[in-house]
């Protein structure tokens, strides 16, 4: 059997709030509530739900950057959370992120170039003196400019940023790119852009894309597949085409009657 | 009921916005649409006399025929209190967290109208009536985060609404909300704007909002109006360059579409400092001619029944109508 | 805030910490005379040409002495705020990313550092380790590291909630290299602004410590020992506790200044959001 390169299995996680009286019995918060679907290699998946119904919280787990309380995260067949620390370092590489702001996902007092290297310098495998070229080589893939890599995230525009995050996910050629809502905070000039250039980078590198917005007009202009979220559940998962026509659940239609106005 | 002659936003001799007319009267609602530096919430910011120090206002602001742009800033405040209202996009950030729903509203009726306790409080009630918050009573006694997003946006809403005011402002409202509770809040305040009578002047970058709740458009880019109609006609035919590429860059759900790649606008929005002598689209729009760059292109009637600032119709061999409509 | 308006606080605060210091520096190559020499014959002189304060009650030049101490109390609040800073800045930044119960034990530690008042607790070490101008700098580090862990935590704890430390975390970089790389530089100013208030209490305390004779020894000047040697002249030599106790004043609200001045234009919650 072929192996999925991402694969989540009846994941859930709990967040305990804190106590409202001194006697209360702690009030728990179920962020994500038995989750489980497949991603393969050079597959957009789209997660789509309103804010707080557990999108963002599956990716961060997704992302081993949370532990699920329940359930397993297998990526290329191996459960992340039983890696050691160095292995799972090790791995990183394969697995990355872009983030919502694109104000916010850079450090101000680093040089583009500086942020980009960033995870080739975690990994420390590569051959260090290589990595000005690998700069050079990912700005351009993303459509800056290799001289871009010695200036400082204010002087670039939120679709700049929103490259140079790109860049540096896919500099150590990962296999799956985690994108939360990636699109939200730009403008729609340059929103289309970005989306372009994700579904060219899925096509020349191969990635599988896990693709988390709460815009079902924007997932549906990518994703091959959607799954819908609400409340920490999946309430919906099928091909894009078949989500959009035939909505199964009530509440995905009512997403549908939102978005086409 | 608000007329706007000429005005102007000035950063020393930059201009955030440029000779921006418009009128809104009683009942009318007005949208304003464009992308971050586009000028948009200068001009809403300069409609309420709240432009940030550093920054000039040049041109006529008329409310209700008296001319406030000489204005001090005793009287805007007595505007703000009783003419105009502005809601904004993030509506937690714009309510005291420490404060209880019924006396943040309540406020503005105890300060400027010196109605009883008593009196304000009914008054609260209709309004939270009015604006659609439900269990009114309970409400009162509420802080701002027990409340959803919807709900928030609601009691600013009630808040805005506290002294009848005769223009609305509102400031990307729906922009942090989800998409049917947004929904839910623009027909909201369509219908506010009808039964009370009043301007609404509706901020947004969201061209399907927009359309949903304003008859009339402005399209704004790098502070210039670039093109004005009636918001279905401009909407369904638009003569800008940079109106068509913004209708077709927007991801749509069609039926049976699988992934697809967009039409784009090249380039990125251009700093307010950085802008081009001309059009200020030019270098950007896919139909630029040579006269694009250097000349600043005057209103010309469109097709729509608008009006559009583009060199394009002025050339009577071209096409005039831009890209095919929708 | 306008750009080029330095606000008032730190403005006068630059001023006398300017002074303290440049005095401080001065006083380690040149003084008037020699701070401990002797002149018994001319004790209790008032200010003259020769002697610009007078003498005290062993006829030493009071500037002399003034100044010296200055460079004392200087020394040790450098020293003392560094040294806390440094160990306290280092727990709060492990607490922070470790999080779990390594941060809560680090914290309740802290706390315990607070529930003693600071100065009984660095009257308490520097007895326990005999009255020495060193052991003045380990006492006042030692009150120092909780506070300057708490600082760090607090700053810490919101930076890691940034997208750009998820996206370092994203790339495989460990705690150690993220805390040196993204949460140090982005902490820096709340730290620097705490410093330079730690600092005026460190001299306050310097001088407290000395006057109960558990700090400075004779010869070596220091205010507090100034202003305790003067408390039994009053009624004789009134001037002999004014002048320590105005330097400590001026040290004291010079660096308490520039610390409220530097919080007040570092502190994002004062700066004007930015509106598309």
């Amino acid at each position: 059997m072929k192996q999925s390169l991402l694969s989540v299995e009846n994941i859930s996680r709990h967040y305990r709030l804190p106590r409202r009286r001194l006697l209360d019995r702690q009030p728990v918060l179920t962020a994500v509530d038995g989750a489980s679907f497949q991603l393969q290699r050079g597959e957009t998946l789209g997660v789509v739900g309103e804010s707080g119904s557990g999108k963002s919280t599956l990716a961060k787990m997704v992302m081993a950057f949370e532990r699920p309380d329940q359930g397993r995260v297998l990526f290329d067949g191996s459960d992340i959370n039983e890696l050691s620390a160095a292995a799972l370092k090790q791995i990183r590489r394969h697995f990355q992120m872009v983030f919502q702001d694109p104000f916010g996902s850079l450090d101000p007092r680093r040089k583009v170039g500086w942020s980009i290297a960033e995870p080739l310098r975690a990994m420390a495998t590569d051959d260090l003196s290589q990595i000005n070229d690998r700069i050079s080589a990912t700005l351009q893939q993303v459509g800056l400019q290799a001289r871009d890599a010695d200036k400082y995230p204010h002087e670039f525009s939120g679709g700049q940023r929103q490259r140079i995050a790109i860049a540096r996910a896919i500099i150590t050629h990962p296999a799956l790119l985690v994108a939360d809502e990636a699109v939200s905070a730009l403008d729609v000039s340059v929103q289309a852009q970005i989306l372009n250039l994700l579904m060219d980078l899925k096509q020349e590198l191969g990635l599988g894309i896990l693709f988390i917005s709460h815009d079902l007009a924007v997932v549906a202009s990518i994703c091959d597949r959607i799954l819908v979220m609400r409340n920490g559940r999946i309430i919906e998962t099928g091909p894009t085409a078949q989500v959009l026509t035939n909505p199964a659940h009530e509440y995905t239609g009512t997403l549908l009657v939102a978005a086409q106005i | 009921m608000i007329e706007v002659q000429n005005l102007s936003v000035r950063v020393g001799d930059t201009r955030a916005v440029r000779r921006v007319n418009l009128s809104i009267g009683a009942g009318e609602r007005l949208g304003v649409v464009g992308e971050s530096g586009s000028g948009k919430t200068m001009l809403a910011l300069a409609l309420m006399g709240m432009v940030p120090d550093g920054l000039t206002v040049d041109g006529v602001i008329r409310i209700d025929g008296n001319d406030l742009s000489r204005a001090s800033e005793t009287t805007w405040a007595a505007y703000r209190a009783q003419k105009i209202a502005m809601i904004f996009q993030e509506p937690m950030s714009a309510l005291n967290p420490l404060r209880r729903i019924g006396d943040i509203v309540a406020e503005p009726l105890l300060v400027h109208q010196g109605i009883s306790r008593n009196d304000a409080r009914q008054k609260v009630l209709a309004l939270f009536d009015e604006t659609g918050i439900p269990d009114a009573n309970r409400r009162l006694q509420q802080y701002p985060h027990q409340l959803s997003g919807g709900q928030r946006q609601r009691v600013l809403i009630a808040l805005a609404l506290a002294c009848d005011p005769s223009l609305l402002i509102a400031d990307e409202p729906t922009t942090a909300l989800d998409a049917n509770i947004a929904l839910r809040i623009t027909d909201l305040l369509v219908r506010l704007s009808r039964e009370r009578q009043m301007a609404l002047l509706f901020i947004s970058h969201d061209l399907s909002a927009v359309s949903r709740t304003t008859e009339d458009l402005l399209v704004m880019y790098g502070g210039d109006i670039v093109e004005r109609g009636k918001t279905r006609h401009l909407l369904a035919s638009p003569s800008h360059p940079y109106t068509s590429g913004l209708l077709s860059a927007r991801p749509r759900i069609e039926q049976n579409a699988g992934p697809r790649r967009l039409p784009t606008i090249p380039g990125t929005v251009p700093s307010l400092f950085d802008l081009p002598p001309g059009c200020r689209f030019a270098g950007r729009c896919d139909r630029e001619l040579p006269i694009c760059r250097a000349t600043i292109p005057q209103p010309a009637a469109t097709v729509s029944g608008g009006f559009a600032s583009c060199h394009l119709l002025n050339q009577p061999s071209q096409d005039q109508t831009g890209q095919a409509p929708r | 805030m306008r750009r080029g308006a330095i606000p008032a606080n730190l403005m006068v605060g630059g001023i006398l910490v300017a002074m303290v210091i440049g005095v401080a520096f001065i006083s380690t190559f040149w003084t008037p005379y020699p701070y401990a020499e002797l002149d018994i014959a001319n004790k209790f002189h008032g200010p003259s040409s020769a002697h610009l304060l007078g003498t005290d009650q062993l006829g030493r030049d009071v500037v002399s002495q003034l100044m010296a101490a200055a460079g004392n109390s200087m020394t040790v609040a450098v020293l003392a705020v560094l040294i806390g800073c440094s160990i306290g800045t280092a727990l709060g930044l492990l607490a922070s990313a470790k999080g779990g119960w390594v941060e809560e034990a680090i914290m309740r530690l802290c706390d315990l550092g607070f529930a003693f008042p600071a100065l009984l607790f660095a009257i308490m070490l520097a007895a326990a380790l005999g009255p020495s101008l060193p052991n003045v700098v380990i006492a006042i580090a030692f009150i120092n590291i909780p506070i300057f862990a708490r600082v760090a935590r607090a700053s810490a704890n919101q930076v890691w909630t940034r997208e750009y430390v998820y996206a370092a975390r994203a790339s495989g970089l460990g705690n150690l290299a993220i805390s040196r790389d993204h949460i140090l530089p982005n902490i820096a100013a709340p730290i620097i602004v705490q410093a330079t208030i730690e600092f005026a209490v460190a001299i306050l305390t310097e001088a407290a410590l000395s006057y109960l004779g558990l700090g400075a020894q004779p010869p070596s000047p220091s205010w507090g020992r100034m202003l305790s040697e003067a408390q039994t002249l009053m009624y004789l030599a009134p001037q002999l506790a004014i002048y320590p106790g105005l330097c400590i004043v001026t040290a004291v609200l010079g660096f308490g200044l520039l610390g409220d001045g530097l919080r007040d234009i570092t502190d994002p919650r004062l700066s004007r959001q930015r509106r598309g």
